[in-house]
């Protein structure tokens, strides 16, 4: 099978970054190149990670997104898959496997997510929750050629949904995205996280994706008139 | 009966921004998300914020003037889309700054509904999470 990296942007993450990294090093098939993307933080994640002692890449910027982060990572890889998951996430150990099998039997097919289900602090082992399809960082993986293709992740003002504008940039390139129906990752509460709770101010990060898609939209049928 | 025709937002999964003067209205709830044209998005700045729909019929849109068959067109879709409701309170005033803006449109009144991102932002939990109901609670597109 061909090699994946993966890339995990990492804000104020060090209470978690540790299961995080476990989970991607637990994976029944391996990781080529693992690159966290430290995006500004003021506690201690980078120090965290640099204890545990593993096969990890840290690259740091000054706090500008989770997307521009990821696009960091995506530039410091060049494995054929890249695979990408938040830093409070987890994925099961037989994501990557199932994912990479998946893309081998469907050539044609860029990337696949998969389903996913919540979880609160430290009880990920709780089936509180059901599981729904992840159209997210933490359940993506996509060959390196989208990436190439469809450029940086754009944080929108607020934070809230760039990897939404992103994943439309891919299908509009003409790009097939697949959605496996197992539950092969897990997704954690905590307050705090970007995901947590409802705020207007993030709400207009939607609303800036939703201007954007029109925009292009207009362009492109400018374009072909 | 109504004396007035006045509308709010229905509910709080319809969010809106205003970039540059162009409304952009999302409904979290569907995922479905609204673009205007550009006395569209002055109607519905209007509209949502309680100016009776009465005070806007015969002001300068461009070359024209709103209409009455053409407002309530535009209203009745408003309502249909699920984006406003009526209301049965004291109309606000029309801003003056909004007559100049209006006055300086150029398109016919128009909503347009987009569902091409419904899958990735009803799918998307963020918005929904409310400690005492538990989590998930992702409503189903329609």
């Amino acid at each position: 099978m061909a090699g994946y990296g993966v890339v995990i942007p990492a804000l104020n993450a060090a209470a978690t970054i540790g299961a995080a990294l476990n989970s991607v090093l637990a994976q029944t098939v391996k990781a080529e190149a693992i690159v966290v993307v430290d995006d500004g933080s003021t506690d201690d994640t980078a120090a965290v990670i640099d204890a545990m002692n593993l096969p990890v890449t840290v690259l740091r910027q000054e706090n500008a997104g989770p997307g521009s982060a990821t696009t960091k990572g995506f530039a410091a890889l060049s494995t054929p898959f890249v695979a990408t998951l938040d830093a409070d996430d987890l994925w099961l150990a037989d994501k990557i496997e199932k994912q990479l099998g998946y893309l081998n039997r469907h050539p044609a097919t860029a990337g696949v997510f998969t389903h996913w289900r919540t979880f609160r602090g430290d009880r990920p082992d709780l089936p509180e929750a059901a599981s729904v399809a992840g159209w997210s960082r933490t359940t993506m993986m996509i060959r390196q050629e989208v990436v190439l293709t469809v450029g940086p992740i754009i944080d929108p003002p607020g934070g809230r949904g760039e990897m939404i504008d992103w994943i439309a940039r891919v299908r509009e390139a003409g790009f097939v995205l697949a959605m496996l129906d197992d539950m092969l990752a897990l997704r954690r509460i905590r307050p705090g996280s970007l995901s947590y709770g409802r705020d207007p101010e993030r709400d207009r990060g939607y609303l800036q994706v939703a201007r954007l898609a029109m925009q292009r939209r207009a362009q492109n049928k400018a374009g072909s008139s | 009966m109504r004396h007035t025709d006045v509308y709010a937002i229905s509910s709080k999964d319809i969010v809106f921004e205003s970039f540059d003067g162009e409304a952009v209205v999302l409904d979290l709830s569907s995922g479905k998300y609204f673009g205007f044209s550009d006395s569209g998005s002055r109607i519905w700045q209007a509209l949502s914020s309680g100016v009776d729909a009465q005070a806007l019929i015969g002001l300068t849109a461009g070359a024209s003037t709103i209409g009455p068959a053409e407002l309530e067109g535009f209203v009745s879709q408003l309502l249909e889309l699920g984006l406003l409701v009526g209301l049965d309170a004291p109309p606000q005033p029309l801003p003056d700054e909004l007559l100049a803006e209006l006055a300086a449109t150029s398109e016919p009144l128009t909503v347009n509904v987009h569902d091409d991102l419904a899958d990735l932002i009803v799918v998307d939990p963020i918005h929904e999470v409310e400690e005492p109901v538990g989590w998930p609670a992702v409503k189903q597109a329609s």
